[in-house]
């Protein structure tokens, strides 16, 4: 395989230089050996290493998961778990499978857009603008990296929180993830700055935000602010099959994190993340969470409520088209006392897709004078789609007050002749509604995102993609 | 140049709701249906758009739009051939605004081909400025306060201002033929002197409308050309302005009593 | 009266389309119930007498035109353990179901519910609710609820709502200013609290019983005599028709 060749192109792309100790041939299956030869190949300091493999012990002795998708396919051993950034491409626009060149054509995205994601390009244009924000970032002392560089470079304030949030043993996939991890992004935010600009994965134009196993970590200090963004609304054409990302993030004393996600992977993935913030005294967590794409996503955005008058929000969205499964939802955990949170989730299920909103709110006796509320709406298109949800309220003190509701209904005929009275086709008359439905999550996110993002529902509706 | 209506008996499931109507409305007048509650006002206002709720009791074609058989035709083709209802009880559509529904829809009905949306050769924006420019003109004419455009069409209207809404659209839409149900209930005599004057001039810029109501009071400001009463799900009279007058006088009595 | 089969209690005459009630104040197993085409029933599990119930009722649609009513009413105390789990399955379309079960939980109770209402492909045009309201009323006592519903069909209307709390201390306080006291006031608003349930079941016999039960059981718990609690009603609630 020659991943040599591709070997200079992708150290120029990540910005350092590796002596090729390591000739790496890329094998299926997981074993000691794989994640030895990638923490050797990232040169990683010594408890990396040893942090990957006591994960790798774990992975294999943990069980999947009872309940939430069909896991039932997923074949661990015939699946690379380390392939040079570039190699889970296409190799020319002509394998690029067709409708996904149609939606990029239709939503508008710009020639060289179209290029990078459908993974000719290895260089991109934007790679300046990234520059010119990574100065003014440092400037103000704001640290963003992609997670390899920021172990390097970070050491000891990596060592300090990584795996603090998300502990290897919390699941299979995060014990999966912490053995062989690759790429994700390193941000760290000093006291009391604010960083203005939502910070786009996007920047950073490489395949390490589209890998298999992304491991982010944030650290917000006290009083900073920063708004992250990943994902792009464009299906992205994946040829691996399991996508199993980590993502931690530290919100100190006073301090506001905002995690916004747009996720549309092609229709053979399974996409399985665990991503959680931890919430100290006064601090803010939000997570906006799209999924549109994928064949199975399991995502629930988690909030640890650690200090007092601490505040939670999840923001859900999720679409199941024909044969996908988003099962998503959210986590709160309440520890300390006068913390609040609320989860808002909104779901359509169009032409055989299932969507299920799995969600815990759970208020520990410590949580005194807590409150959260938990909103629910599902959309069932049509009589060949499923909407589930699956809430659980743990609730282990008096003084609190939880709320819970969920709604789910059809399109109204009402709403469908008053639209078609004033010129829309059924379909146009549809997506509409739709997008009118998710108006409340999509307005959170940033406007590019929520303009791709409604044209996207609208070709989908319209049938024209896929 | 007219709609006309030949022959029109529907309803729901079993039930007949209207029995072999005959009306026609010609271009740039203005026609009022009126008769008592539950006559099948609206239910007629409905059918003329092609609400599906409705079937008709024999499928032959009795809707023509300037000649052209629109019978057969899907609301929203219906809508692209110049025809606009202006609902009684608008339906809410969460977080869809007002303006966004305008736009859509106008950008939709000016279209007179069918191809799909692309990204347009020429500059687009510019086109949905002017065409926002006009809409809050439009809107402060008609007493629509400007930050009611951006409220999601179910917002907290009262009844009179979703008929302003209402108003609004049909105003900027400029269809060929325009059905009003029961656009003068809930209003006050300001807001109601507004509308008379919106349908007036409607009429002047050549819409044939319709206008549904058991109520006379807009007409005090808006004379009717010709004047339908319905009782029953049939046309028992048609008239004149003193048919209006008459009825203002004496109500729908005499019509109620006979046998249908 | 508990029993698991449906014809034998409270039965009317077949010409008369009346509801049936089903009252089950013991919870110790597993109860299904099937319901047929154009039958009308209300399910009322009343369980007050501080015992640990563990039990799963079931109810199954499997014909049009149904209309299904689950009420529940449940006080836990001391050291008890209250397992509860339901079913509203809509297989066949055009029938109601609704759900409203309410619990006050005291002392160490743990109440854990699970309530599913699963519609099915075929059961289009089904309305089902469901409505769960807890109280705890002591720092030590637990609530665990997980409401869950699988819808396959889409013409359809289904809604859940769980709330979780205490009895706020802004209406102790309004209570105080007109004269009660802390367990007087607490009384009165759990009794208003369950009342709501109790409006629902409209055989009055069979309504008047479960009051007086309960409404005993609650003075009980607050440490009030019986003559008590009519000078209270008589002074604050409004009249109450029957």
């Amino acid at each position: 395989m020659p991943y040599t060749s591709l070997n200079s192109l992708s150290s120029y792309r990540y910005g350092f230089h590796k002596p090729e100790k390591y000739f790496y041939k890329s094998k299926k299956g997981l074993s000691e050996k794989t994640v030895e030869e990638i923490s050797g190949i990232k040169n990683e300091p010594d408890w990396m290493r040893e942090y990957r493999l006591k994960a790798l012990k774990v992975f294999c002795k943990k069980k999947l998961p009872s309940w939430g998708g069909d896991l039932g396919k997923i074949n661990f051993d015939d699946i690379y778990y380390y392939i040079k950034p570039t190699e889970n491409k296409v190799s020319s626009w002509k394998d690029l499978p067709a409708e996904i060149k149609d939606t990029y054509d239709k939503i508008g995205i710009p020639e060289a857009e179209k290029k990078f994601l459908g993974g000719i390009s290895a260089q991109y244009e934007s790679e300046v603008v990234y520059k010119s924000i990574k100065k003014a970032l440092s400037k103000k002392g704001v640290v963003f990296l992609d997670m390899d560089s920021g172990l390097r470079e970070y050491a000891s304030l990596v060592k300090e929180y990584f795996g603090t949030v998300v502990p290897m043993e919390d699941n299979k996939f995060a014990a999966l993830n912490s053995a062989v991890w690759s790429g994700g992004s390193f941000i760290y935010v000093p006291k009391g700055v604010k960083v203005d600009l939502p910070l786009q994965a996007y920047f950073r134009i490489n395949a390490a935000n589209m890998g298999q196993f992304e491991r982010t970590l944030i650290i917000a200090d006290s009083g900073s602010f920063v708004h992250y963004v990943e994902g792009c609304t464009a299906p992205i054409y994946s040829t691996d099959s399991l996508h199993s990302a980590v993502v931690e993030i530290i919100v100190k004393k006073g301090a506001r994190v905002r995690y916004s996600t747009i996720q549309n992977w092609s229709k053979n993935v399974y996409n399985l993340v665990t991503k959680r913030m931890r919430v100290e005294e006064e601090g803010i967590g939000e997570w906006v969470d799209g999924n549109i794409g994928s064949k199975l996503t399991m995502k629930y955005p988690s909030v640890y409520l650690v200090g007092k008058g601490a505040r939670g929000e999840i923001l859900s969205v999720a679409y199941a088209g024909k044969d996908a499964h988003q099962d998503a939802g959210g986590k709160v955990i309440h520890i300390a006392p006068f913390t609040t949170s609320k989860i808002t989730s909104k779901s359509v299920s169009v032409d055989g897709g299932r969507t299920s909103y799995r969600g815990l709110v759970q208020v520990l006796p410590s949580a005194l004078h807590s409150k959260t509320k938990v909103v629910c709406d599902a959309l069932i298109i049509d009589s060949k789609s499923r909407s589930d949800t699956y809430p659980t309220m743990d609730i282990r003190t008096s003084k609190t007050q939880v709320e819970h509701e969920a709604t789910v209904s059809r399109i109204g005929d009402e709403q469908l002749f008053y639209l078609q009275s004033r010129g829309l086709k059924k379909e146009e008359a549809e997506a509409m509604i739709v997008n009118g439905f998710i108006e409340p999550i999509v307005k959170e996110l940033p406007l590019e995102y929520a303009v791709e993002l409604n044209r996207l529902i609208l070709l989908e509706m319209d049938g024209s993609v896929g | 140049m007219s709609l006309k209506v030949n022959n029109l008996s529907a309803g729901i499931g079993n039930l007949c709701i209207l029995h072999d109507i005959d009306l026609k409305i010609e271009k740039g007048t203005l026609n009022v249906l009126m008769g008592p509650n539950g006559s099948g006002k609206s239910t007629f206002a409905s059918v003329l758009m092609g609400n599906p709720k409705y079937k008709r009791v024999e499928k032959k074609p009795y809707l023509s739009l300037n000649g052209k058989d629109i019978s057969n035709f899907e609301p929203h083709e219906r809508a692209k051939c110049g025809l606009f209802l202006a609902f009684q009880n608008p339906s809410g559509i969460p977080g869809v605004s007002v303006a966004n529904l305008l736009k859509t829809s106008y950008q939709t009905v000016q279209r007179s081909d069918n191809t799909p949306s692309k990204k347009s050769a020429h500059n687009p924006a510019l086109s949905v400025f002017k065409f926002h420019q006009e809409l809050v003109l439009t809107a402060e004419r008609i007493g629509v306060p400007r930050d009611f455009l951006g409220r999601s069409l179910d917002g907290d209207f009262s009844g009179g201002e979703k008929k302003k809404l209402e108003m609004l659209q049909a105003i900027v839409l400029k269809p060929k033929y325009a059905v009003f149900d029961e656009i003068d209930t809930g209003l006050d005599v300001d807001a109601l002197k507004t509308i008379a004057g919106a349908i007036l001039e409607l009429k002047k810029k050549g819409t044939g409308i319709l206008v549904v109501t058991h109520y006379h009071r807009i007409l005090e400001y808006a004379k009717p050309d010709v004047v339908h009463v319905l009782v029953k799900g049939r046309i028992v009279a048609s008239g004149g302005c003193k048919l209006a007058l008459e009825i203002e006088k004496n109500g729908y009595s005499k019509w109620s009593k006979s046998k249908n | 009266m508990i029993d698991n089969d449906t014809s034998e209690c409270n039965q009317k005459t077949m010409e008369e389309k009346l509801e049936e009630l089903i009252l089950i104040d013991n919870l110790k197993k597993k109860y299904e119930f099937n319901i047929n085409s154009g039958e009308n029933k209300t399910f009322v599990f009343f369980l007050i007498n501080g015992e640990n119930y563990e039990g799963e009722i079931k109810v199954l649609i499997q014909g049009k035109n149904t209309k299904v009513q689950i009420l529940g009413i449940i006080i836990g105390y001391k050291n008890q353990q209250i397992k509860i789990i339901t079913l509203q399955d809509h297989l066949a379309g055009e029938s109601t179901s609704d759900l409203y079960v309410k619990s006050a939980l005291f002392d160490n109770a743990k109440f854990s519910y699970e309530g599913m209402i699963r519609i099915e492909k075929n059961a289009q045009k089904s309305d089902a609710y469901q409505k769960n309201q807890n109280l705890i009323l002591s720092q030590k006592a637990n609530a665990n609820t997980k409401p869950h519903l699988e819808i396959l069909a889409n013409e359809v209307r289904c809604t859940h709502a769980v709330t979780v709390g205490d009895i706020s201390d802004d209406l102790l306080y309004y209570l105080n200013t007109r004269g009660l006291n802390k367990l007087q006031a607490k009384y009165l608003i759990l009794s208003g609290y369950f009342e709501e349930i109790l409006q629902r079941i409209k055989d009055i016999k069979i309504r008047n019983r479960l009051k007086k039960n309960l409404h005993n059981k609650l003075l009980k718990l607050f440490g009030l005599k019986i003559g008590e609690s009519i000078r209270l009603i008589a002074s604050i609630r409004p009249k109450q028709k029957d």
